[in-house]
């Protein structure tokens, strides 16, 4: 019986963690794609205003 | 830190020092006596205990240098040690449960420890509650660091709980005085099972961080977007 709380705990430690991680990535790729479609909006707004003057 | 220890290096020895953690406690540290194999619960169960501790007092640390130096990246330091101490706060509460019931027969109890380790996690939870849930960023930066180190003194009490008071938690048994002590093998087990909880806490504090950044980045991107375009 102590032995699949033993295991449990240690799966739920990796899951955990793996989770975690997991989300930490997925949120900097967010971020990523959201940085860069700043900076290209920023890049198109530069053009169109040395376009406009 | 960036250019002399690259990320993908970090995560790689994460994972090493893990595997060689999961090694040992399975296959180099005896066999404890009494309570048999469940017994290896306790080298992740202090070994999270620990970083959970040692999280909070690196939100304290943050809230310190932010409210003093309004350093950002204080903030963001707190911030990150929030959320990965919560993360082992978490571990330290499944994994204690887990070893109590087939020792204790019961899975929790209110003496000191566990409910000082319970306000802990109440701590992190409202800690990190505050970051999200208030609006203004400087705002919820101050709110923040206030609970950061007012809950502080949580952690020499939790710490101390088991010297102070009786408890059904074990007493200490490092640094516990006559009579404590560990088998030398689970000595080495459970340091380096806590080096191995200590380069994965850095590996995510790094990739925190990292966020925060971006988040910034953005932030000050779009404030100039819109500022130009208001021009």
């Amino acid at each position: 019986m102590g032995n699949s709380f033993l295991v449990l705990a240690y799966w739920f430690l990796w899951i955990i963690f793996m989770v975690y991680a997991a989300a930490i990535h997925r949120r900097q790729v967010r971020l990523e794609k959201e940085l860069e479609a700043l900076k290209n909006a920023g890049r198109g707004q530069d053009a169109s205003g040395s376009g406009s003057s | 830190m960036k250019r002399n220890f690259p990320p993908t290096l970090h995560l790689i020895l994460t994972l090493v020092w893990l595997c060689v953690a999961g090694t040992m406690i399975f296959l180099y540290a005896p066999q404890e006596l009494t309570m048999g194999e469940v017994q290896r619960i306790f080298y992740i169960h202090v070994a999270s205990a620990w970083t959970a501790l040692l999280a909070y007092f690196l939100i304290f640390l943050g809230s310190v240098g932010y409210l003093w130096r309004r350093s950002s990246f204080a903030d963001d330091f707190a911030h990150a040690a929030g959320e990965i101490g919560f993360v082992f706060c978490t571990c330290v509460l499944v994994t204690g449960p887990l070893w109590a019931k087939p020792v204790w027969g019961i899975w929790w109890t209110w003496d000191a420890r566990l409910t000082l380790t319970f306000v802990l996690w109440l701590l992190f939870v409202a800690y990190l509650m505050l970051r999200s849930y208030v609006i203004n960023p400087g705002r919820a930066a101050v709110l923040a660091a206030v609970v950061g180190i007012i809950g502080f003194v949580d952690v020499p009490i939790d710490y101390m709980a088991i010297r102070w008071w009786r408890t059904q938690h074990p007493q200490p048994v490092i640094a516990g005085g006559e009579g404590s002590g560990l088998d030398p093998r689970m000595w080495v087990t459970l340091l380096v099972t806590w080096g191995a909880f200590l380069c994965l806490f850095s590996y995510l504090l790094r990739q925190h961080l990292r966020l925060e950044a971006l988040r910034r980045e953005i932030s000050r991107l779009g404030r100039s977007l819109a500022s130009s375009r208001r021009a």
